[in-house]
């Protein structure tokens, strides 16, 4: 009892400590000084699209348990699901953590469950393309069904294309369209074909169309049945929540307490089976608890209250609260890791200013100590590593892994740094504005204190969510650091690298029509290799031959589950995928 | 008090709320940010284009005028729906604000109960027993109420709470008529929390005021007299010190209501302040709007309380209905 009493003291004592100090670090570079940790060895794959991806892919070795049926899941959920939980109109994982169980985890296809990296069948069977790739016809299941009982048609398809591209229009009255409309590419028209097929024709070739398709994001929300009577009503917003919740997935929607819980139930008309055949999903329902404060979830885990965690940028574990974990619980949790969010900073090309001179950015980019952001800024989780993750076939370059570029030791490459800057005429520093969303405020206090020793003060220009969703599409900055999600694929970083008349999103607004030309390039590659090539090349030119882009370090996200959490398939990267929790169970023998 | 004093000042709260929620319109117009690229971009984590934006800002009528937006906004008060739909959500306010508004309102009664039976005793205790031990630890235990900020309580509670027991408050929040027990354990901490820190105000204030009043000659009289300690303090001291210590209450109203925003988050209680919060920060304007109106109106209404309790503390203060306002005869 008086150890507690005196852990509940230094706590209390460090808590109050942490509170007075927390408000302005001066410099994040002493606390990375002592709180370093070595980044994990990068690993190097083979690429073969063909097979899965051992050891990288995240399944867990079940080949001494048989899963068992029933139990109801407690999950942390990051908050309520927005947007009357339409995946057309958002991909916040406050909705997708909770909406994989009851609209499914894909599409037409799906991202494999053993390869997050391949297309696998979903609501379609099979499916062909012709040789220019630019028409798709797609057999669906005859056994899908929606949660009402309806049965899952060509004409559902039809209606979800035409509604995440056109959106609705009635009498004057207008429903915008999805906001993936532009990740769909230029699709001509969908037609349902007889023999429950449909087809798809593309306005330019895409080999990579069923990559676009599997995107855990592109989910089926939208019953024709039930959404079309009510635009036709005039309810152009109409959402899914507004309908019921029905979708094609493997739990039904049971209850949502908003602020509260979001209950689902197992669907038992599912058509997804496991590989003995097994009609999935295992469990009997999961609760979603919404939980908003970090520590609040921690303190529900550590007390037994939840199963596992919720995914989403801040409530990822950090090391110390881990710790905290271990401490409590030692083996009776695990950690999920999925790769996630970039640290980086982005130049605005397209506004006058000292970082137009490349020399200047290669400056930048050669001055920041890359290994000291990992505690300071990704809570003791990630990488150095420029684009794609590690885990990711993409990568597997060796250009592409840190540190086999800029691999001089950080005190050469910061002398070559102030050469840079002293050749662009800019020896004695310069002043430059960095739009700063807040919850990043440590990434950008960061950098200032780095840049600061380089001579540049970087004016941290912190803005809230509603305003962060403004200005980063805008020009009204110099540089900023960006925080978007690409499909993991060379091809589906164009949203952010492009040029920004293309692509108004990307990191760094430039109109440089060599990265359209390397784009163009990785669209027409038809060899692995020659894609890859491509990549490496256009990876080379935007980190280092320009440096429209410092790469700093990838964010390695730890989710806690429960250890009698069973047949949890981590995705290597983007906690979007796997979130149907079909495959889950629990082993009441362990609880 | 009469009748067409309180008809004038209950009327009063119509043109106050109404140029409150002029002023929060116009407020969330100037801030910067659009609530249609907030839906879009899902947490600021992914990529949309112009066109997609434009076509929500129309669907959701942001292309309107100004003065048509607000006058949407302003039917849907009229018409029962306190405000129509959540731009984000597109739920109705009416159903958020019914779910939400029994949750902080609890919260606020039970602070409120909490901090009156509570604090108002010890500031009695600690002015009669001023500068003796009892004054010193009621002062002692009534300062960290004041000086630290509630969400670093609420955190440390939760901490001990994990690590001395255990044990963490529910995080399924119940009503007091679903599940009394687990309602009770859910609230039980935030309640103490806010009336640490609301009734640490209300002891200050009870206590100085008691002091005051107690060097007055006719408490001296009244001792003088005979009479027993418990009849002086409460018949005739704490009598003529209400009047600071209701005044405290009602300015403490507010603060009470910011109290519960943070709480509420931190012990996943699903009420206003929460939903004001999320709907600030989304741009959610409608929802802003109905939910300020609907405090201001709500704090308009304690004042009037508070003016009628005046009345009730103090028989030498009356209303004069021909200036509508509260006045001393």
């Amino acid at each position: 009892m008086r150890h507690r009493i005196a852990a509940a003291l230094i706590v209390c004592t460090l808590a109050i400590a942490l509170a007075c100090t927390s408000d302005a670090i001066d410099s994040p570079l002493d606390a990375a000084a002592t709180n370093q940790s070595p980044a994990p060895s990068p690993t190097t794959t083979t690429l073969n699209l063909d097979e899965p991806l051992p050891g990288v892919t995240g399944i867990e070795d079940r080949s001494d348990l048989s899963p068992k049926y029933g139990d109801v899941l407690v999950l942390a959920n990051r908050g309520d699901p927005p947007s009357g939980f339409d995946p057309m109109r958002t991909s916040s994982i406050a909705l997708h953590h909770v909406a994989g169980t009851f609209f499914g985890p894909g599409n037409l296809v799906k991202r494999c469950r053993g390869n997050l990296y391949l297309a696998c069948p979903y609501l379609a069977t099979s499916w062909v393309s012709n040789p220019g790739f630019t028409e798709w016809t797609f057999t669906l299941r005859d056994d899908a069904l929606w949660h009402d009982g309806t049965p899952f048609t060509p004409e559902d398809v039809v209606f979800w294309f035409d509604l995440s591209l056109n959106g609705y229009k009635l009498d004057g009255k207008v429903r915008a369209p999805a906001y993936f409309k532009g990740d769909l590419g230029d699709i001509r028209s969908v037609e349902a074909l007889p023999a429950n097929r449909v087809k798809i024709t593309l306005g330019a070739r895409n080999k990579f169309f069923l990559d676009v398709l599997a995107n855990p994001r592109l989910k089926f929300a939208h019953p024709k049945h039930l959404m079309e009577p009510r635009l036709l009503d005039g309810d152009m917003s109409v959402s899914p929540l507004d309908i019921g919740l029905v979708g094609l997935g493997p739990f039904v929607f049971e209850d949502y307490q908003r602020g509260t819980q979001v209950q689902v139930r197992r669907f038992d008309d599912y058509f997804e089976v496991d590989d003995v055949g097994n009609p999935l999903p295992y469990l009997d329902g999961i609760d979603y608890i919404v939980v908003k404060e970090p520590a609040a979830m921690d303190a529900a885990f550590r007390s037994g209250r939840l199963d596992g965690g919720a995914r989403g940028f801040g409530h990822y574990l950090t090391t110390e609260r881990k710790q905290g974990y271990i401490d409590d619980l030692g083996d009776d949790v695990y950690y999920a890791e999925i790769e996630g969010g970039m640290f980086r900073l982005a130049f605005n090309m397209l506004k006058d200013g000292p970082w137009q001179d490349p020399r200047v950015r290669r400056a930048i980019a050669l001055w920041v100590d890359r290994e000291a952001s990992i505690p300071v800024v990704l809570g003791g989780f990630g990488w150095t590593t420029p684009s794609l993750g590690p885990p990711n076939p993409f990568k597997d370059k060796a250009f592409v892994v840190w540190p086999t570029f800029d691999t001089e030791p950080l005190a050469e490459r910061r002398v070559e740094a102030k050469r840079l800057m002293a050749e662009a005429g800019h020896a004695d520093g310069f002043s430059m504005g960095h739009l700063c969303r807040a919850r990043q405020t440590p990434g950008c206090e960061l950098l200032q204190a780095q840049l600061k020793e380089l001579g540049v003060d970087l004016r941290i220009q912190v803005i809230d969510e509603g305003e962060w969703n403004r200005a980063r599409v805008s020009l009204d900055f110099d540089s900023q650091q960006g925080r978007l999600s690409v499909l993991p694929i060379p091809e589906g970083t164009e949203g952010v690298y492009g040029v920004y008349s293309q692509s108004p999103d990307s990191y760094a607004k430039h109109e440089d029509p060599q990265v359209s030309e390397f784009y163009r390039l990785l669209r027409e590659a038809t060899l692995p290799e020659r894609r890859l090539d491509i990549w490496r090349r256009l990876q080379e030119y935007i980190f280092v031959e320009q440096t429209y882009v410092v790469t700093i370090a990838e964010a390695i996200y730890v989710a806690p589950y429960r250890s009698y959490v069973k047949g949890l398939i981590v995705p290597p990267e983007d906690g979007h995928s796997n979130t149907d929790f079909a495959t889950v169970w629990i082993d009441q023998d362990e609880k | 008090m009469t009748i067409s004093y309180l008809l004038s000042r209950l009327a009063l709260i119509v043109p106050t709320a109404l140029l409150a929620s002029m002023i929060v319109f116009g407020i969330m117009r100037v801030l910067p940010g659009d609530v249609a690229a907030t839906i879009l971009s899902g947490g600021g984590e992914t990529t949309h284009s112009p066109e997609v934006r434009e076509a929500l800002r129309e669907e959701l009528g942001l292309n309107d005028h100004w003065v048509r937006q607000y006058g949407s906004w302003l039917w849907g008060v009229v018409n029962g729906q306190f405000g129509g739909d959540s731009l984000v959500d597109n739920q109705s306010i009416r159903s958020q604000i019914a779910r939400q508004l029994p949750v902080t309102g609890l919260l606020a009664l039970y602070t409120l109960a909490a901090s009156i039976l509570i604090w108002v005793p010890l500031g009695i205790i600690a002015s009669w027993q001023r500068d003796k031990w009892p004054d010193y630890l009621i002062r002692l235990i009534a300062l960290p109420g004041q000086a630290v900020p509630s969400f670093l309580l609420a955190l440390l509670a939760i901490l001990s709470l994990l690590l001395l027991f255990g044990w963490s408050p529910p995080i399924v929040y119940t009503g007091p008529l679903d599940d009394p027990w687990n309602h009770t354990l859910m609230v039980f901490w935030p309640v103490l929390l806010l009336t640490w820190e609301f009734g640490s105000h209300i002891v200050r204030v009870t206590r100085s005021s008691m002091l005051e009043t107690l060097s007055q000659p006719y408490i001296t009289v009244a001792t003088a007299k005979g009479l027993p300690t418990r009849a002086v303090l409460l018949g005739h001291a704490l009598r003529n010190a209400l009047l600071p210590i209701i005044t405290v209450l009602g300015v403490q109203f507010g603060a009470l209501l910011g109290g519960t925003l943070i709480l509420e988050s931190i012990f996943g209680l699903p009420g206003i302040g929460r939903g004001l919060v999320d709907a600030a920060l989304a741009r959610d304007f409608p929802v802003v709007q109905s939910l300020v109106t609907m405090l201001v109106v709500a704090m308009l209404l304690v004042n009037l309380l508070l003016d009628l309790a005046y009345a009730r503390a103090d028989p030498s203060v009356s209303f004069t209905s021909s200036r509508s306002t509260a006045g001393t005869s």
